[in-house]
């Protein structure tokens, strides 16, 4: 559970600490930027918000600037704040898509750009349901690894709202710093609020296969897919480092977690939702 | 450099926790966030060193284990050891 709640819009001012941690995209420019505040931590997304977060994870406060919108500031909170948050209450996020499979979910990790979400809405307009496009929250239960429901929406680029979805009529919203558009869950692209078991894990790789590949992770390398696409707010806190190395374990240890390779090429999709498919049923049969 | 005794035994320190996954061992260094995977011998002579065999018996346990001579182990076992402990992931 987290209490949120929006305040007016204000000016980022500079400040004199140094942010113990930062996101940084490819071309050096920041994305995130994490300082510790009086009663807990403060997140700076440039010239977009900033967000202050209880010590413990279970209060966030938003901070637009006059620049921002209602609609960006949601998605930041949604995408962003959500998991490290609950990161911070000590519950195993990552970044990944996830989709309804038969008999359970399944989940597709990867950084920013591997096409995560374009897979997410290639399933949902195919027969499955999407549970999130973008922060995977675990519930670890007797029963396995549960994934929960995130945001009911899906953002996509351009060129694969136009290669998936062509002329159709989806609800959708736009978010000022992306040309993303934001696709909310319906009967076109259906979305599951329900929580659902998780079956397996794929991690997407950086398109160096000429097909669709999947190949099994195993040991170390089964570890660091979950390891490096983690959510975690704060990453000097020893017992939550703590926690999280034993979360990761766990999770790790019960998922079966693959990686997959395919050329980003639209009309690769159908290819990898069977050959997905296919593995599956080699994994549970 | 540390003059090495081979009856020494080592410690993992407090901030070091360890895991096995499958056929590896990963290791978390929470004073720096580091994480580091050990796998093969560099696993097996950390298995016995944590356990609290002396460097003496770890070597005779990658010597036996791996087929090497003495002396083959005994170098790379101290070479391993004294990473792990410039490392701070092992303490003396």
């Amino acid at each position: 559970m987290i209490h949120y709640a929006t305040q007016a819009a204000r000016a980022q001012v500079a400040r004199s600490d140094i942010p113990f941690h930062r996101y940084v995209f490819d071309d050096g420019s920041v994305w995130t930027e994490f300082y510790r505040d009086k009663n807990g931590y403060l997140l700076r997304f440039p010239g977009l918000a900033d967000f202050t977060v209880s010590a413990d994870g279970t209060h966030v406060t938003a901070w637009p600037t006059e620049d921002s919108d209602a609609t960006t500031v949601e998605h930041l909170y949604i995408n962003q704040l959500v998991p490290l948050a609950l990161s911070r209450q000590g519950r195993p996020a990552f970044h990944a898509s996830v989709v309804t499979v038969p008999d359970g979910a399944i989940a597709f990790l990867a950084e920013t750009g591997r096409g995560k979400s374009t897979l997410a809405a290639s399933y949902a307009l195919n027969g499955a349901m999407f549970l999130t496009d973008d922060a995977l929250i675990i519930e670890e239960t007797p029963a396995g690894s549960m994934a929960q429901p995130s945001h009911a929406s899906i953002r996509l680029w351009d060129d694969s709202k136009n290669a998936l979805v062509g002329d159709e009529k989806l609800d959708s919203t736009t978010i000022s710093y992306s040309s993303k558009a934001r696709l909310i869950g319906g009967d076109a692209l259906p979305y599951s609020n329900a929580p659902c078991r998780l079956l397996a894990a794929f991690e997407l790789g950086s398109e160096i296969s000429q097909g669709v590949t999947i190949s099994e992770l195993k040991g170390l390398d089964r570890y660091m897919a979950w390891l490096r696409n983690s959510f975690l707010l704060d990453v000097q806190d020893r017992d939550l480092l703590a926690k999280h190395f034993e979360w990761t374990h766990r999770i790790s240890s019960e998922v079966p977690t693959f990686a997959l390779d395919f050329p980003r090429d639209y009309a690769m999709l159908a290819d990898v939702r069977e050959t997905v498919a296919k593995h599956l049923i080699t994994l549970y049969d | 450099m540390t003059d090495t005794k081979l009856e020494t035994r080592f410690t993992i320190p407090p901030q070091v926790m360890s895991r096995l996954v499958e056929d590896e061992t990963v290791l978390l260094d929470l004073a720096s966030g580091l994480y580091f995977g050990l796998d093969g011998v560099g696993k097996r002579i950390w298995e016995s060193v944590s356990a609290g065999d002396s460097l003496e018996e770890t070597v005779a346990v990658i010597s036996a284990e791996y087929d090497v001579g003495e002396a083959q182990a005994e170098a790379d076992v101290i070479a391993f050891t004294s990473e792990l402990v410039e490392r701070d992931l092992l303490s003396r």
